[in-house]
């Protein structure tokens, strides 16, 4: 540690943020200029794209309510000083754990069941997060390594489950498992976007755990550990129990996301549905810089940003998933200090 | 059951690269993306210019380069080093998948002629210049001067200054010496395979962390550490073959045995990992 070192400014971490924001979009326009098909065609797509219609703007808040709950389960897990890389996985197997309740409950039960199948996702997520923590805080494993190495173990088992016998359907020519019943269906809100009645389950989310963050002696605890592991060891806090807890909540997120997305969009498991989901989860928390409050901001943002490249993409104007980069760039320059960077820059000192 | 050297090589060599890297005080975590840059790197200039030397050095090159700009990310404008690397994971195969489609026309598999894999007396070629050098990374780290500063720059940023040495610097080499490992890793993959297949390298670069650990952050163990994931991808590929049992958790079986693996291994030797991560937010 630098001695030295000053109390944080806050405005320089915004400044930051916009700055590796700016270069990032900086980045994918530049490109979409040199090499897409029809800059000025491409460039009215990139930007109007998401908000072209209500079909448009339906899909962009359900992927924005989606990316809020991933970006959620990424900053529970930074901010408290765990690295979370786990979250395909973690989303993946929520929507397993979703699809089985779905499928295993009688019909009946309606919303009774719904919120089961709820909640059978999130805890297939978080089991398997709190798996990572529970070998951190047993055997001092990295979670770094352990949460990607998990999420990667269970993608194929996935995979592989929706095909057998126990989940498969017959005749579609997606890979995917059978529909679930009408009943436990998520009410679709803004018909025929993609956005349904679980998306309004996340802004309630976001106030409780924001308010469980920034003003209990709970969250207290973990922002000390997401500050310094060492620190927070010495006023008493316990490593194991504090390594288990984001980790599992983070899991548990990210859990509901792949819940919501099998219960409300595709009423079906279909393979690599959710694909991606976590990885702009990381780059949204970090957007966020880990504030379960500015998650919701970023979340938009991203989505924004993410839906004009695919759109782009899809317009067959430029050639690859420039999504993909948008998505790089941003992690690269996220986290760099680019204030004082760039003033030291403009006062011409080395 | 034979060696498993088509897997060990590649292993061995991305591991090498996360040892030198590590000790220097920043590991490389975009080893994942250099591996598989470095195989796709190998099968384009292959194909494009049939000369093994340019070959060779476009994927040198490839690694020295990602490195470099990890290193700039990193160093120069002081961004978290997972964070970064993260980015360079994401970055590298989406601009594969790029380079690919528009020069064949798709983004799977692209297929050279002939498969390269040089013999000596019955052995790979590749395989006896891994191990030869894993000694010279060895000798280099502990039997030089160096190699002291190399490891000083990992343990003690402080010393390093005071003594006048630039231990940025010292990280940007470690860092290049590392990508560069880790892209003929995943040249040697694919060059003796004859082809390029999309997520040719299957998770090595992470693997490779765990062989770190487990091979005790040293050269000599981590050869029979790579030896042991070797062998294990091996024995789930073998599993796979068998149509009476469940692919899907066959197909996770690597990465869950790394796990146990690297579980173990965290047990037996606590406090040696990676040093607790910097808080992100700011």
């Amino acid at each position: 540690m630098n001695p030295q070192a000053k109390r944080p400014n806050p405005l320089i971490g915004f400044a930051s943020t916009a700055i590796a924001l700016a270069v990032a979009l900086g980045t994918t326009v530049v490109l979409l200029l040199l090499f897409g098909s029809d800059p000025a065609h491409a460039l009215t797509s990139f930007f109007g794209g998401p908000f072209s219609s209500s079909l448009a703007w339906g899909n962009t808040l359900n992927q924005t309510s989606l990316l809020i709950l991933t970006g959620l389960a990424a900053s529970v897990a930074f901010g408290s000083g765990s690295f979370n890389l786990g979250g395909e996985g973690q989303i993946y197997l929520g929507g397993l754990g979703a699809l089985a309740a779905a499928l295993v409950l009688p019909p009946g039960w309606g919303i009774v069941g719904l919120g089961l199948a709820l909640c059978a996702g999130v805890l297939a997520g978080g089991v398997w997060g709190g798996l990572s923590g529970a070998l951190k805080a047993r055997w001092e494993a990295d979670e770094l390594i352990t949460t990607f190495l998990l999420s990667a173990a269970i993608i194929p088992v996935v995979d592989s489950l929706i095909t057998s016998p126990l989940f498969a359907s017959a005749g579609s020519y997606l890979i995917t498992s059978r529909k679930i019943p009408h009943e436990f269906w998520l009410a679709g809100l803004l018909p025929p976007s993609n956005l349904h009645a679980g998306a309004l389950l996340v802004l309630p989310l976001v106030v409780v755990l924001g308010v469980l963050i920034s003003s209990t002696p709970w969250g207290y605890r973990l922002r000390l550990l997401g500050r310094s592991r060492a620190f927070a060891h010495y006023t008493g806090i316990s490593l194991a129990r504090y390594s288990l807890l984001p980790l599992g909540l983070s899991g548990g997120l990210h859990g509901l996301a792949g819940a919501l997305g099998v219960l409300g969009t595709q009423h079906a498991l279909v393979q690599g549905f959710s694909s991606g989901w976590g990885w702009n989860g990381i780059a949204v928390a970090l957007i966020a810089r880990t504030n379960p409050w500015a998650v919701v901001p970023a979340a938009l943002l991203f989505t924004f940003l993410d839906q004009a490249a695919r759109t782009v993409v899809l317009q067959g104007q430029f050639p690859f998933q420039l999504s993909a980069l948008f998505q790089a760039a941003i992690l690269f320059f996220i986290t760099a200090q680019l204030v004082p960077v760039a003033r030291r820059k403009l006062r011409g000192k080395p | 059951m034979s060696l498993p050297f088509d897997l060990f090589t590649p292993l061995l060599l991305a591991a090498l690269g996360a040892l030198l890297s590590e000790r220097a005080g920043i590991l490389n975590i975009a080893l994942e993306g250099q591996m598989l840059g470095g195989a796709f790197t190998a099968i384009l200039v292959q194909q494009l210019t049939g000369n093994l030397a340019l070959t060779a050095l476009a994927v040198v090159s490839f690694g020295a380069a990602t490195s470099l700009l990890l290193a700039w990310g990193t160093l120069k404008l002081k961004a978290d080093p997972f964070i970064a690397a993260l980015g360079l994971n994401l970055l590298i195969p989406a601009v594969i998948g790029w380079v690919s489609f528009s020069l064949f026309g798709n983004q799977g598999v692209i297929r050279l002629n002939e498969a390269f894999s040089p013999q000596l007396g019955g052995v790979k070629l590749t395989f006896v210049a891994a191990l030869a050098l894993a000694v010279v990374v060895h000798g280099v780290l502990f039997h030089t001067s160096w190699g002291l500063q190399l490891r000083a720059s990992g343990t003690s940023e402080d010393l390093v200054a005071s003594r006048g040495l630039n231990s940025n610097r010292l990280k940007t080499t470690a860092l290049v010496l590392s990508g560069v490992l880790g892209a003929l890793g995943g040249a040697v993959l694919s060059l003796n395979l004859g082809a390029w297949v999309q997520g040719i390298s299957a998770g090595k670069g992470w693997i490779a962390l765990v062989a770190l650990y487990l091979g005790l952050r040293r050269p000599l163990p981590l050869m029979a550490a790579c030896l042991l994931l070797a062998w294990t991808q091996q024995a789930s590929g073998f599993l796979q073959g068998l149509p009476e049992l469940p692919q899907g958790l066959l197909l996770g079986l690597p990465s869950l045995v790394t796990v146990v693996v690297f579980v173990i291994t965290s047990a037996t030797q606590r406090g040696r990992q990676r040093k607790s991560a910097k808080p992100i937010s700011r």
